[in-house]
């Protein structure tokens, strides 16, 4: 991640510690992915799963205001999460089956998990759904015109900077911007109906 | 940077790429108050970023469900607040002896003193001494007037953590170092002490 996206995870913990948790929502929506597959690779529980990464995001809401910016919001979040997962898994007495790449080191890298082994959040519906919505994003990322394609992929895939890919592309920032913008839409397209079938739910 | 456009999800964009600014953020926020639509198109483009960045990330469709039941606990929480709260505490006048009320008392302490000190001073003063003591004791470095603070009758106010002063004042006979024992070197000491105004 970015300094840009860490500074706008700043401005929204600013907000929720102001009062407004819809920008605290905003930091959910944006990183309950990430915490509930880490949580996954240390509980094989699956019932425990959504359970610990609930408890994970309370105790950092009632923690925010400890949060300076110093380090990167995830980073503070994984530590929240971690603690948690161990405090679950003592309280409950059960098996922790803790990776072995925690047990070995406080390691943050957790790019060191096998990939090939399934976390305790996956269930073959889920496997399924996220295997479409993997498939959706890059069939729509293959259709887009190549400045929108090559500008998000910059920006996401990359990490760099609207300056920086505004020198790259040899364009104004602004174009940038509404190439990104553009983009995401274009995929967005194409996402929301997926969801839609897979929640029932209007997206 | 300035860049126009009318649809809302321009900004939301911007917003994930750290592009907006705290004042602009309070614009969308309040318009997300309105439009629900900009809260999933930023899931939306979140989840996109994710996939693209690492395809086991790609689980999203139930994201919403797990915000709204986290909404209905964080409901219940105390807003975040910093956790150091100096608080202007009131501390209460030390209560008065049993005995304050009765004059005699007073009278008689005071009776007591003076009878002391008379007799102290006779069995010091000898007007046979010599002369240079007379003379030492005649020019004493005695300043002409002693400063003395004006010290305005007051009740204490006092910026400090309201639970530790409530756990001082119900233990303030604990308060102090023991006569009948070595203070401890290694442990800070906290003591309550009541005004006596």
């Amino acid at each position: 991640m970015t300094e840009q996206g860490q500074d706008s995870d700043l401005l929204l913990v600013e907000r929720a510690n102001a009062g407004d948790q819809r920008a605290y929502g905003l930091l959910v929506l944006k990183y309950q992915r990430r915490i509930q597959r880490l949580i996954g690779r240390m509980v094989r529980d699956v019932d425990l799963v959504e359970d610990i990464a609930q408890e994970t995001f309370i105790r950092a809401y009632r923690a925010l205001h400890q949060f300076r910016g110093d380090a990167q919001f995830y980073t503070w979040l994984y530590r929240i999460a971690v603690n948690t997962a161990k405090k679950a898994l003592l309280e409950l007495k059960r098996d922790p089956t803790v990776s072995e790449s925690f047990l070995a080191g406080d390691d943050d890298d957790e790019t060191s998990w096998q990939k090939n082994e399934l976390t305790a959040d996956e269930t073959p519906e889920s496997i399924l759904a996220a295997k479409e919505i993997a498939a959706v994003v890059n069939a729509a990322m293959e259709a887009l015109p190549d400045d929108l394609r090559q500008a998000i992929a910059l920006r996401e895939i990359e990490g760099l900077s609207y300056e920086e890919i505004a020198a790259a592309m040899d364009c104004p920032i602004g174009t940038v911007r509404s190439r990104i913008f553009r983009a995401r839409e274009a995929i967005s397209e194409r996402v929301k109906p997926l969801l839609e079938k897979q929640t029932g739910k209007r997206w | 940077m300035k860049f126009k456009t009318n649809d809302p999800n321009d900004r939301i964009s911007a917003l994930v790429d750290g592009q907006l600014q705290a004042k602009e953020l309070a614009s969308v926020m309040a318009d997300m108050e309105i439009s629900p639509e900009m809260v999933s198109s930023w899931h939306v483009y979140q989840l996109i970023g994710d996939v693209m960045r690492s395809e086991d990330l790609a689980g999203g469709a139930h994201d919403l469900d797990f915000l709204t039941r986290l909404q209905a606990k964080l409901v219940l929480e105390p807003l975040p607040t910093d956790p150091v709260q100096l608080t202007q505490v009131n501390l209460p006048i030390a209560t008065a002896g049993a005995n304050a009320d009765v004059f005699r008392w007073k009278w008689f302490s005071g009776v007591v003193v003076s009878a002391l000190v008379a007799v102290v001073g006779l069995g010091v003063w000898n007007p046979s001494a010599q002369p240079q003591m007379q003379a030492s004791v005649a020019s004493p470095a005695v300043p002409a007037a002693i400063q003395v603070a004006n010290v305005q009758p007051q009740e204490p106010v006092m910026l400090r953590d309201p639970q530790l002063d409530a756990l001082m004042a119900a233990h303030q006979q604990l308060g102090g170092h023991s006569a009948l024992q070595m203070p401890s070197g290694f442990l800070r000491n906290a003591t309550f002490e009541r005004s006596s105004r």
